[in-house]
């Protein structure tokens, strides 16, 4: 039971960090119908840039929080000036591609950086766990949890209650009549990558705190597709429910099923299973619009 | 051309330089070949198979106007199963080669039908999805692929000719690539290519004018992974041993890179590719060799520098190194015409 009980909190947790980066890149292509594969890469860097801007300045956390943000924007806008905004009204696959070599350099940058072996994060949050009577759980669970749901909710306020929300909403219904009532594309696309970069920052603050800093961590930033797919690919609410649904099952995967089966490293592919079992079954996800998928 | 009467068949070749030109590189290759040096020879080699399994990406990504990320991996399949299919089910070399592209197609169909239904950034996802779920197959299934260690692939010996050589390997890849570039030329002619450009363009328009938008992509898909099966058994002969690593997410990445640098939608696009993609990175371990004694310091900036080129051609030359080579031998010619 408390095995059983870890799993299930782990899941909650780590999917709910699944959920807000989903939640960004569910932004950015309803905005701009850009699909970013670069995700999981945005989300490294920004565990990356935290870890050092803490270990190199001894800056305590919150500072150093808001400078990963702060780096984070000036990143997407570099992205978004240098390559997106020339990539305007380029087929949609080669606007993915561009997107996967981004990823790639951001990456190389990385590992050039900091080399291809993990690297401890710094303990941001106290380390002791917080008793729940049936189990114990780690701060850094708890904070994880309780940040990734301010930030969802925050862009909740953002998209229902501000007039940017508004305009952005508008444009991602409809992109063409956005632009002929006057709205500014290219600025509206900036500021949903700039939304974008900030999720996977936070997200990528939140996952190298509990799993430490490795490369591998761009692989936490992918689990969106899975959770996309799952939701609907242009649905906020599935993005946000479908990322728990999808952190849950993969740690039950992997606790549970690698006793059943005995494989190995079902964890990380369940997701993934998940993905295509979706497709086959319903492939417009639970919350997606039904007719536009079609082609 | 006497027999031309029907205008709407377009030759294979649009002028009779060009396929002369085509048979003189084929025939020079052949002759070539036996004269080089074992490292040369590799990387001859390495070029025809990836020009072979580019082929196939890019009658996907170029023609179709889909995605896969998952082309390494299909690669693998087809190393994989005419490894299994010849070693241990005892078929015969060629069969096995055809059979293990049909292996692989199948697979690849597993992956891509529910997603062919959809948009084109479905199969993006799902075919991503595949190459993940396939690399952890590589890995679990030890009776197939080895796992971790890998697992021997033996040369093949077809109708009594034995191709064990590394040179006569090579023929034997030269001639199943020129097969795959005839039937590659073929396909973007006939009414397929046409569906295959109009589904590209205009799905909507595709299927008001007839098209099976549905058929067509699936089509696309398993001729795509077809070739990836192929090239993926000829590349396991060739190396002799099939390691899982060789059919990883960046191998898929590289696979696509190709198409983009290369041209898409133009089987000269997936040569030029493969040379580009095969050559660089030894031109790059030349240069890092130069600057630092430790080469593995810079390795990752080498991988990088990747990325940056596919950015870089996607934004400054998005027809890729067919357009640019196209310019250049238009500026020669107009040159030669203006003087003589």
């Amino acid at each position: 039971m408390e095995y059983f009980l870890g799993l299930l909190i782990n899941g909650i947790v780590v999917g709910s960090i699944y959920s807000m980066v989903a939640l960004g890149f569910v932004l950015i292509y309803k905005a701009t119908e850009v699909v970013n594969f670069a995700q999981g890469e945005l989300l490294m860097i920004g565990a990356y840039f935290c870890m050092e801007t803490i270990v190199r300045t001894r800056m305590p956390f919150i500072p150093a929080f808001l400078m990963t943000m702060i780096f984070m924007i000036i990143l997407a806008l570099l992205i978004e000036r240098l390559v997106l905004r020339r990539m305007l009204g380029a087929p949609i696959i080669s606007i993915i591609m561009v997107t996967i070599g981004i990823g790639i350099i951001l990456r190389m940058v990385v590992i050039q950086i900091w080399g291809a072996t993990s690297l401890p994060f710094p303990d941001v949050f106290p380390r002791k766990g917080i008793d729940f009577g049936v189990i114990k759980v780690g701060q850094v669970y708890i904070w994880s949890f309780l940040l990734s749901v301010i930030f969802m909710a925050l862009f909740g306020i953002f998209f229902k209650f501000t007039r940017i929300g508004l305009v952005m909403r508008a444009t991602a219904s409809s992109r063409k009549a956005a632009e002929s009532m006057g709205v500014p594309l290219t600025r509206i696309f900036a500021l949903a990558w700039i939304i974008s970069a900030i999720v996977s920052g936070v997200g990528g603050v939140l996952t190298g705190s509990i799993a430490g800093l490795t490369p591998e961590l761009s692989f936490y930033g992918v689990k969106v597709f899975p959770a996309v797919i799952l939701g609907g690919l242009d649905s906020i609410v599935g993005a946000t429910i479908s990322g728990v649904v999808i952190g849950v099952l993969e740690n039950l995967g992997a606790g549970f099923l690698k006793d059943l089966t005995g494989l190995g490293g079902l964890g990380p592919v369940a997701p993934f299973i998940i993905l295509v079992a979706i497709l086959w079954v319903r492939p417009t996800g639970l919350f997606g619009t039904k007719d536009i998928e079609r082609v | 051309m006497a027999n031309m009467e029907n205008k709407f068949v377009s030759p294979l070749f649009s002028t009779r330089i060009e396929s002369l030109g085509a048979l003189a590189l084929v025939g020079a290759l052949a002759v070539v070949s036996q004269f080089l040096n074992p490292y040369h020879l590799t990387l001859l080699t390495q070029i025809t198979i990836f020009s072979l399994a580019a082929m196939g990406l890019n009658l996907l990504v170029g023609n179709t106007g889909l995605i896969s990320v998952a082309h390494a991996a299909f690669m693998g399949v087809g190393a994989f199963s005419s490894a299994y299919l010849i070693q241990n089910v005892g078929m015969p070399a060629l069969p096995a080669i055809l059979l293990s592209g049909l292996i692989t197609a199948a697979t690849g169909l597993l992956f891509g039908l529910p997603s062919l239904r959809l948009k084109g950034v479905y199969l993006a996802m799902a075919s991503f999805a595949a190459q993940i779920i396939l690399y952890w197959v590589f890995e679990e299934s030890r009776w197939l692929t080895g796992g971790q260690d890998g697992r021997f692939a033996n040369r093949p010996v077809i109708l009594g000719l034995n191709f064990h050589s590394s040179h006569h390997f090579y023929l034997l890849v030269l001639f199943l690539t020129v097969l795959g570039a005839i039937a590659n030329l073929n396909i973007l002619r006939s009414r397929l290519g046409r569906a295959l450009a109009a589904v590209r363009d205009h799905p909507v328009a595709a299927e008001m004018m007839g098209i099976n938008v549905f058929r067509t992509k699936i089509a696309a898909f398993g001729l795509a992974t077809f070739y990836a099966g192929v090239a993926g058994a000829l590349f396991g002969q060739y190396l002799e041993f099939v390691a899982i690593q060789a059919f990883n997410l960046g191998v898929s990445i590289q696979l696509l890179a190709l198409v983009i640098i290369g041209g898409l939608g133009r089987v000269s696009g997936s040569i030029l590719g493969a040379m580009f993609i095969i050559i660089i990175p030894e031109w790059l371990d030349t240069i890092v060799s130069l600057i630092s004694d430790s080469a593995g310091d810079l390795a990752p900036t080498r991988l990088g520098v990747f990325g940056l080129i596919i950015v870089v051609f996607l934004i400054y030359e998005p027809h890729g190194l067919a357009r640019t080579w196209q310019r250049m031998l238009g500026w020669v010619v107009a040159r030669i015409y203006r003087h003589g």
